[in-house]
């Protein structure tokens, strides 16, 4: 019991690390009642029921104890794991309805940072009514959705998302533009269509 | 700087956040044993080529 209390202990980098060591599945345990909640519940955003979520967080967790060993601890292990569900949800999103992925990829070398203006970005969204917005989200890509979220639900700082997206700074500030100036423009439709 | 962003309408989507249905927890823990039973079988008849180099030049330099 003692053990188990110093392990309960542990930061979740940590504790990363103890599992990885010999793939420990008591241990794992810890790392699932810690992120249960917070995986199901993302999971419930990007499905239409709730055995849907389930499954998709049963998938996500198994997942996650095959691929532990590739979080290398450049950022909270928590963020890791925001990127590692979210990921995991806009494949199954787009597997499931078969959509064509928009190819976002975003010229670096062009961009400037003055096309971001954090100001101006929260002041937009900041007076979006919470129903009208979900069901905005539902109507963008899910890799829209998915930095959307990142960025405002779980507040990640664009440091962590040019870590977690693997893309540049310059490309991160422009995919947040564009994903909000299509939220906002979505969520302008369902009121005029109102 | 990060600005914190007051009355974030992103915060209050999905909330309050629902309860992880018991059963879920059995589901996931019975696919994990499965997995790590398959991983040390895997281990176990798979060559770890970087540990074999290891062991050579280690052996090599008595």
């Amino acid at each position: 019991m003692k053990i188990d209390q110093n392990f309960n202990d542990l930061s979740d980098e940590d504790l990363v690390k103890a599992i990885v060591l010999k793939n420990d599945t008591l241990l794992f345990e810890i790392l699932y009642d810690r992120y249960d909640r917070l995986v199901y519940n993302k999971c419930r955003g990007f499905s239409k029921h709730d055995d849907e979520a389930q499954d998709l967080t049963q998938d996500i967790f198994l997942k996650l104890f095959v691929k532990l060993k590739t979080f290398k601890g450049k950022s909270k292990f928590s963020t890791w794991l925001y990127s590692f569900t979210y990921n995991h949800c806009v494949n199954y999103v787009n597997r499931s309805t078969a959509k064509k992925i928009e190819k976002q990829s975003v010229d670096t070398d062009n961009l400037k940072s003055e096309y971001y203006n954090p100001e101006e970005e929260e002041e937009s969204i900041r007076d979006l009514k919470v129903d009208k917005l979900k069901e905005a989200l539902e109507k963008i890509s899910p890799e829209e959705k998915m930095i959307l979220l990142l960025k405002y639900q779980d507040s990640l700082s664009i440091k962590d998302l040019t870590e977690v997206l693997s893309i540049g700074e310059s490309a991160v500030k422009m995919r947040l533009k564009r994903a909000k100036e299509k939220l906002v423009n979505v969520y302008n439709d369902e009121c005029h269509e109102e | 700087m990060m600005n914190v962003m007051k009355n974030n309408p992103f915060k209050h989507i999905d909330q309050p956040l629902k309860d992880v249905p018991a059963e879920l927890k059995s589901k996931v823990m019975k696919d994990i044993a499965t997995a790590k039973l398959l991983m040390d079988l895997a281990n176990l008849f798979s060559l770890n080529v970087g540990s074999v180099v290891e062991r050579t030049i280690k052996q090599r330099k008595k």
